[in-house]
């Protein structure tokens, strides 16, 4: 028997941890709320593995917990390049906030009564209120992309849209094979290239040959 | 089925004489011309069902992309040589990479499974990523690193529509759910929908088509004329896939038509060579998916097919002009016109 609310709790956990990464422009404390996000992901995975006594859940949140919070953190501070102490260089994390915050309502808004209410998802927990979770997670991830120069905010950002997948994909469906291996070949794709990538290139500007 | 495995196994075995660059190159293009003899040999044999899926479409894909592979083999035979490899990507490794990037395209277009089809896709993204930094400069990081991130969220996006695919079949397998009775739930169109916005940023869907003009002018030309000519196609083809399960085919004339008009507009402005093809492939791209749409689809197989050889001359002189004349800017070579 899966309780709801306490899947509600830990989702709405996730989000907090979201906006804590948008209002944030320390480069350590935004790497370990991801590690944390990623953390609280696998702890829904594992409580769905027992409650439902289904070991693809379990196999999934040790993926998880191993890949993002443990794998993935390490990359991104490595490449920080032993600089724990430095922000990004960047104005306004406050402002964007709040534009976040108004982004945040709009959408859940938006996607409650016009989408998830109209057609009819069910999830494990047996309500379509959970997945909205993972929807706004992903826009979390996406707000983060588009407003953020550097390499290992935009990381991050892309970590939360994987980390929004996951959460709709264990709240919507018993999880095929197929999901943990794409998981996987993202992420693993994902750390290969940006861990050379991010020793090359730490912020992204505007360039002249790149624009129009 | 022996094929099939063939078509897919060849560029990867191609890889095995990593450690000789000669070698290496002499079996990228054995492998090239491989696949485009299988692939013609395939146009016998269809229809494939099965863990494959290759009908009477998919082989035009096919033998677009093993065309193109083969012509991309021999222009960088001589296009990439070992100076210009001076970053991240040597030129062992530019081989490798391209040799990975044709398997991943090819399995995504013949294999019989939506989730695999999106595998595909993402691997695509991976292998081709690092391509696009072959002649290193800030500017070919920047390219990558924005097409690394736009089109993995685009992707991302897609994922949740296959989620919502399998939710509502129980099945991934294209055959199936392609002939099952249709359903009409909002859960379809809306796995439609997202699919259009997902897999079309790979396609050149407006409003996530940014990094194409990027990738593509950043890359070394052979790279160009592949993703222009080949991997395009092929994002397409999986997004026609699934939008065979239920046409929404106002939506999907809609923004490919917005897509057209807005790189018409940006089209005029540009003064990097490349960076104008690479609008004119949106424009191409877009038309052709309003073909599919609008059930014209040999219509849009054709100008695909005269696209992708057009299209992969032009980055390939392109390259020759910018290599000569050392100069990207249009109105500055004069003296090659």
């Amino acid at each position: 028997m899966v309780n709801a609310q306490l899947l509600e709790l830990i989702s709405a956990s996730i989000i907090v941890s979201a906006l804590y990464i948008q209002g944030q422009a320390y480069f350590k404390p935004t790497i370990y709320a991801q590690a944390i996000q990623s953390a609280l992901i696998s702890v829904l995975a594992f409580y769905l593995g027992f409650a439902l006594n289904l070991i693809d859940y379990v196999i999934l949140g040790v993926t998880i917990v191993v890949l993002r919070s443990f794998i993935i953190t390490y990359f991104l501070f490595r490449g920080l390049k032993a600089k724990p102490g430095i922000r990004e260089s960047t104005r306004g994390v406050a402002s964007e906030l709040v534009v976040n915050l108004a982004f945040f309502f709009l959408a859940v808004f938006i996607l409650y009564y016009f989408v998830l209410g109209r057609i009819g998802l069910t999830t494990e927990a047996g309500t379509a209120t959970l997945t909205i979770f993972s929807f706004i997670l992903f826009f979390q991830g996406l707000f983060l992309i588009v407003t953020r120069r550097s390499t290992i905010a935009q990381i991050i950002g892309f970590i939360e849209e994987e980390n929004s997948i996951v959460l709709f994909g264990i709240l919507t469906i018993p999880i095929p094979f197929l999901i943990e291996v794409s998981i996987f070949l993202d992420v693993l794709g994902l750390v290969v290239i940006t861990s050379l990538l991010t020793l090359q290139k730490l912020e992204h500007t505007r360039l002249e040959e790149l624009m129009g | 089925m022996l094929l099939e495995i063939l078509l897919l196994a060849i560029p990867i075995i191609a890889n095995v004489g990593f450690f000789n660059t000669k070698l290496l190159k002499a079996l990228s293009l054995a492998s090239s011309s491989l696949e485009l003899i299988i692939s013609s040999l395939l146009y016998f044999e269809i229809p494939v069902k099965g863990i494959f899926f290759i009908d009477n479409i998919t082989i035009y894909f096919l033998l677009i992309v093993s065309s193109i592979y083969l012509l991309s083999v021999v222009y960088s035979l001589k296009y990439i040589e070992a100076e210009e490899t001076r970053g991240i990507v040597s030129e062992k490794l530019y081989y490798v990479l391209l040799n990975f990037f044709v398997a991943s395209m090819i399995f995504s277009t013949i294999i019989n499974d939506y989730g695999l089809m999106w595998v595909g896709v993402e691997l695509t993204t991976v292998a081709s990523a690092l391509l696009i930094t072959t002649e290193y400069s800030e500017i070919s990081l920047e390219a990558a690193w924005r097409y690394i991130i736009i089109v993995s969220a685009g992707v991302t996006i897609a994922l949740f529509s296959i989620i919502l695919i399998y939710y509502e079949y129980h099945t991934l397998t294209v055959t199936s759910i392609l002939s099952s009775q249709p359903k009409d739930s909002l859960i379809i169109k809306l796995a439609v929908a997202l699919a259009l916005i997902g897999f079309g940023t790979k396609v050149g869907v407006f409003p996530m088509y940014t990094w194409l003009p990027d990738a593509h002018s950043e890359s070394p030309s052979p790279i160009s004329a592949l993703f222009s000519a080949s991997l395009l196609p092929v994002a397409m083809y999986v997004l026609y896939r699934v939008y065979e399960i239920y046409p929404l085919t106002d939506l999907f004339v809609a923004l490919p038509t917005l897509s057209i008009i807005t790189a018409s507009i940006i089209l005029f402005k540009q003064w990097h060579i490349k960076r104008m093809f690479a609008y004119s492939t949106i424009e191409n791209m877009n038309l052709a998916l309003i073909g599919l749409a609008t059930g014209q689809v040999f219509g849009a197989v054709i100008l695909l097919l005269a696209h992708a050889f057009g299209k992969a001359a032009a980055f390939y002189s392109s390259g020759v002009i910018i290599k000569t004349f050392n100069e990207k800017k249009i109105g500055r070579n004069k003296r090659a016109i």
